[in-house]
């Protein structure tokens, strides 16, 4: 098969991570989405991303086990984590989120059993190479496999760690980086001030630099690439993504780069999870006196879904929402309004962000059960 | 076990051989200086590991004498290579390519006999961390061949009483040298039955892939490519992740844009 033939979906890094550390609800949907394509793909850059991000974490958290004195000393793990925790740098791959993820799943894992740090140190690097190899295998399909794939438009020595002979005068015949950055130059740099306009995290840098990027060529474009992976990744995926394939992920930036430059390709987002309820709520506009009972149709970390026998204003209103379910009192602005047959229906995003915790009594896995809604838009 | 690494030198200045050999001899640590090639290769070779520090330039007419050391050394079997600890010791940084080049452990500057002889030590500990691993490495395989045989054994007979295989995956994870494949199976068994232990039940084709998994332990300690395809069905029986501990929705919990 070709790699145009447009009936293939591209998992980005973010699909990945959460196929593997989501619930079990996304790697369904990821199996319903692969029924309706042919084959599926992702990127050298993505492997790439994902070896560093979460190869990445457990190696370094391994690391940090390793050096911990006494390894065959048995301790509550708790005692353990502290100890790890305190010998950790600063700055530990994919960010401070993933690893307290990590260390409260250990938490969870280990309870208050005692354990040695070789013990964990074993678990932790075991797991590792269980995500690894996990990461090419997607239902009953292998990446590696010949009708799947995984494309490479980014490989090049000037990547950090890479394993390729640097190129000195010009790019090598080795090198992939190049078919994005010195062929098709004007499509990539135009991608490139996409992004530096479209307040993503990277803009700020990308709107400084461009003038001095548009002036680079060839090996010295690449070599700036080279050293800011985090602020080029998703430029250089969006353009490994084969023609008409639909990219997975939670990106927004890749639905921005779509638009403006390859309206052939399709991109699915993977939204936060919603937690359907039919709670109540109690829900005030800045336009009203009064608040009004409304039922709470679903709602996540970010937003709620709720429905009023009137409606309550207009898209772009300040609302407050009141529910012990969200955790008491948000406010957020409605983003969507319609008509359903149970009333009229309001898409609230909460201003703040709060870190989402289920309602007591509701446990785990009892919340991962309760997510019906399809996780992609 | 741990047996006390012979140490060797060559080099052509004699005052500089005496105070490095005083230095090393007060933190008990004999070294013996061989005058040649020849004679360095005969002492080394019959031994099962050995710590070499080579000065390059060995004098008149013997120049990079002690590099031509270091490269035949380093040309011999993996086996014997890989127990030898070769180190240059020189003052001429211009050499550090060329030993490079020929697979040298280190390259060290000298600066003087007391700061060298302190040196050498933590290099010759660190020699002595690496050559324990070496020496244990037989004796971990022969102590997993027996255990995985025992685990293997236990899960097709105690369906009832997961603890049993339960405690010796656990006792397995607590071994200091696993191997990569190793590791990935056994933590992927403790999970399966951790987690089904905890349920107070196993079904049928779990404890198959459990059982399949033991065998991969028991055949080669799961270094062959059937663990790639190990994986693959515990993947398909387990779609929502083998790790329960890890899949939770904390990673999904960011706000939509």
């Amino acid at each position: 098969m070709s790699d145009t033939e447009n009936n293939g979906l591209f998992l980005e890094t973010s699909a990945q991570v959460l196929r593997l550390f989501g619930s079990s609800s996304v790697e369904r949907e990821i199996e319903s989405l692969l029924r309706l394509h042919g084959r599926v793909g992702t990127s050298a850059f993505v492997r790439s991303e994902f070896e560093a991000v979460i190869g990445g974490l457990f190696q370094t958290v391994a690391t940090y086990l390793g050096k911990i004195p006494g390894q065959d000393r048995i301790r509550p793990f708790l005692d353990l984590w502290r100890e790890t925790l305190g010998m950790l740098p600063p700055f530990t791959p994919g960010g401070p989120k993933p690893l307290a993820v990590l260390g409260a799943s250990l938490g969870v894992k280990f309870g208050s059993r005692s354990v040695t740090p070789v013990e964990v140190w074993n678990f932790l690097l075991g797991q590792k190479t269980y995500f690894l190899e996990g990461f090419f295998l997607i239902g009953s399909k292998d990446l590696r496999s010949e009708e799947n794939g995984i494309f490479d438009l980014s490989s090049c020595c000037s990547w950090r760690g890479h394993d390729q002979i640097p190129c000195t005068a010009a790019p090598s015949a080795a090198c992939r980086l190049q078919l994005i950055c010195s062929h098709r130059k004007p499509d990539f740099l135009a991608s490139v001030e996409t992004i530096a306009n479209a307040k993503r995290e990277e803009s700020d840098w990308l709107k400084e630099n461009l003038e001095s990027l548009v002036a680079l060529d060839g090996l010295l474009l690449m070599r700036e690439i080279g050293h800011k992976p985090n602020i080029f990744g998703d430029i250089i995926i969006f353009w490994e993504v084969p023609e008409g394939w639909t990219i997975l992920t939670r990106d927004l930036s890749f639905v921005v780069l779509r638009e403006r430059h390859r309206p052939s390709l399709h991109v699915c987002r993977i939204r936060a999870p919603r937690t359907p309820t039919s709670g109540n709520c109690m829900i005030r506009s800045a336009r009203a006196e009064v608040a009004l009972t409304a039922q709470l149709s679903n709602y996540s970390s970010s937003g709620a879904c709720v429905i009023c026998s009137l409606p309550i204003g207009e898209i772009g209103d300040e609302v407050m929402l009141s529910s012990a379910e969200i955790g008491g009192s948000r406010s957020g602005k409605v983003v969507w309004k319609s008509a359903t047959v149970a009333g009229s229906g309001h898409g609230v995003r909460f201003v703040a962000k709060r870190t989402h915790r289920p309602p007591k009594g509701q446990n785990e896995s009892t919340r991962s059960k309760a997510t019906q809604r399809p996780l992609f838009d | 076990m741990a047996t006390a690494v012979p140490v060797f030198g060559m080099d052509d200045i004699e005052d500089y051989r005496t105070t490095l050999t005083q230095e090393l001899q007060k933190r008990s640590v004999p070294i013996h200086f061989c005058r040649n090639k020849e004679e360095l290769i005969g002492a080394v070779e019959d031994l099962e590991c050995a710590s070499i520090f080579l000065d390059v330039d060995m004098g008149t007419s013997r120049r990079r004498e002690g590099l031509d050391a270091a490269l035949h050394l380093k040309q011999m079997p993996p086996k014997k290579r890989g127990a030898l600890y070769v180190a240059i010791l020189t003052s001429h940084r211009e050499y550090h390519e060329e030993a490079s080049r020929a697979g040298v452990d280190a390259f060290i500057i000298k600066t003087n006999p007391i700061t060298d002889a302190l040196e050498l030590m933590i290099r010759l500990a660190n020699h002595a961390i690496e050559v324990s691993r070496l020496q244990a490495e037989p004796i971990q395989s022969e102590l997993a061949e027996r255990e995985y045989e025992n685990l293997l054994r236990q899960m097709k007979g105690q369906r009832d009483n997961l603890l049993i295989p339960l405690g010796t995956l656990r006792r397995a994870l607590n071994w200091p040298f696993l191997e990569e494949g190793e590791r990935c199976v056994l933590a992927a068994l403790e999970e399966q039955l951790d987690s089904a232990e905890s349920r107070g039940v196993i079904d049928d084709d779990s404890l198959a892939i459990c059982i399949s998994g033991a065998e991969l332990l028991a055949t080669d300690r799961a270094r062959s490519e059937a663990r790639f395809d190990w994986i693959k069905r515990l993947r398909m029986r387990f779609p929502g992740g083998v790790f329960r501990w890890l899949s939770g929705r904390e990673f999904e919990e960011e706000s939509d844009e």
